[in-house]
């Protein structure tokens, strides 16, 4: 039987993580960073400094002043919002080249940021704190990166997954676990804790297939679940298969929210995948 | 008495219609019993309508069933019917599941502001 930790290990080429962003993910875990700290990391890097203000200043966000500098922009949006723009540049360049990507690439970023906006407006209309808020889009964000890793480093594997995704019209997930000992979330959740990311975060990838059986951190896990299942009702990007999974029984119970809910977060979704365009951009 | 098919290249001002003419969404663009004028004529060419019912007192005419004219050209396939087909697809083996139905009716209420790419 073969680990997801096996698969990460013996991946050499794998993208590590580059010291800045290891270096802002640490002191945003740190209690006594501060804004002009972060500043300090993320300056001594041009290419990152020029990618987060793009984004701090897209439509995305739409202050109505231009932030000129990584301080201001820590503090208006904050050690974590700062963090995960961080990565996000990383993770898109990283895996933006990928030649072995069995699916449209666009189409598939498209999910996953389509899923972190999603995630991320669900975690604020149920009431979670801001740090919730941002790790739920990180974590939407993240939750189908295996897929790419699996692509580019196991890629005979994966291809024999596309074919019966193809051939039976069924969810990766489903063709994976007909074949294979792991699954994307387990070989994504595996690559985040290479990269020291919150487990909070790592959890929430590893678990976004079975929000209900976990213990820990469970209404984060649903927000996951539910936002990948409404992104692929709102045909928002392409996850790697044509098909939607079941909301889980109990899943909208633990949320506490209803139908009113689900659709004011479906019209929410629409509208603000059309202004992450510069998200977007990143990738081509 | 009887309803006759014609193609308009065959018929000139004075014809009265035998069956409403209608446009590709449906509406009445001409109404039957209307006595077609040269200016009807010049709308149903630009609109590219062939064929048209008319009122025919002579004896050949033939019963003309109960097909409506519509302008011939083919009617584009709307963002909306592309999207509800994918909704259908991609819900197609959960449809019977009660919530997974509400959602769908949900998206395909949404459909207008969905884009296929």
């Amino acid at each position: 039987m073969t680990t997801p930790q096996e698969i990460i290990e013996n991946i050499s080429e794998l993208p590590t993580l580059p010291d800045v962003v290891a270096k802002v993910n640490q002191l945003v875990n740190s209690a006594s960073a501060s804004a002009g700290d972060i500043n300090d990391v993320i300056s001594r890097d041009i290419a990152l400094s020029t990618k987060v203000l793009k984004m701090v200043n897209s439509s995305f966000y739409g202050f109505p002043r231009r932030i000129t500098s990584i301080t201001h922009a820590v503090v208006i949006l904050g050690f974590n919002t700062v963090r995960n723009l961080t990565l996000s540049a990383f993770v898109f360049k990283a895996f933006n080249d990928s030649k072995r990507l069995e699916f449209d690439q666009k189409q598939f970023w498209i999910h996953s940021i389509a899923a972190g906006i999603t995630a991320s407006n669900i975690a604020h209309g149920v009431g979670l704190s801001q740090k919730e808020k941002e790790d739920a889009f990180m974590a939407g964000l993240l939750h189908d990166v295996g897929k790419v890793v699996m692509c580019e480093y196991i890629s005979d594997s994966t291809k024999k997954i596309i074919e019966e995704v193809k051939a039976t019209d069924c969810l990766f997930y489903e063709a994976e676990k007909n074949q294979l000992d792991f699954t994307h979330a387990s070989i994504g959740a595996t690559l985040l804790e290479k990269w020291n990311l919150p487990i909070s975060i790592v959890s929430l990838i590893n678990n976004h297939h079975h929000p209900m059986s976990v213990e820990e951190n469970k209404k984060m896990c649903c927000i996951i679940s539910l936002s990948d299942i409404l992104v692929r009702s709102l045909c928002l990007g392409n996850g790697g298969d044509e098909k939607i999974p079941v909301i889980p029984d109990g899943l909208l119970d633990e949320l506490a929210i209803g139908w009113g809910d689900i659709n004011g977060f479906m019209d929410a979704s629409l509208h603000e995948v059309k202004k992450a365009s510069v998200f977007i951009e990143m990738l081509t | 008495m009887k309803i006759l098919k014609v193609a308009i290249s065959n018929i000139g001002p004075g014809v009265i219609l035998g069956k409403d003419v209608l446009t590709n969404d449906g509406q009445v663009l001409l109404g039957n019993g209307t006595t077609v004028a040269q200016k009807h004529l010049d709308i149903l060419k630009r609109r590219e309508i062939e064929e048209i019912f008319i009122i025919s007192n002579e004896d050949d005419a033939i019963d003309a069933g109960n097909d409506d004219i519509t302008n011939k050209q083919e009617e584009p396939v709307s963002n909306r019917s592309r999207v509800v087909k994918k909704l259908e697809r991609v819900f197609s083996k959960v449809i019977d599941n009660e919530d997974m139905k509400k959602l769908f009716d949900l998206a395909e209420s949404k459909a207008e502001q969905i884009t296929i790419n």
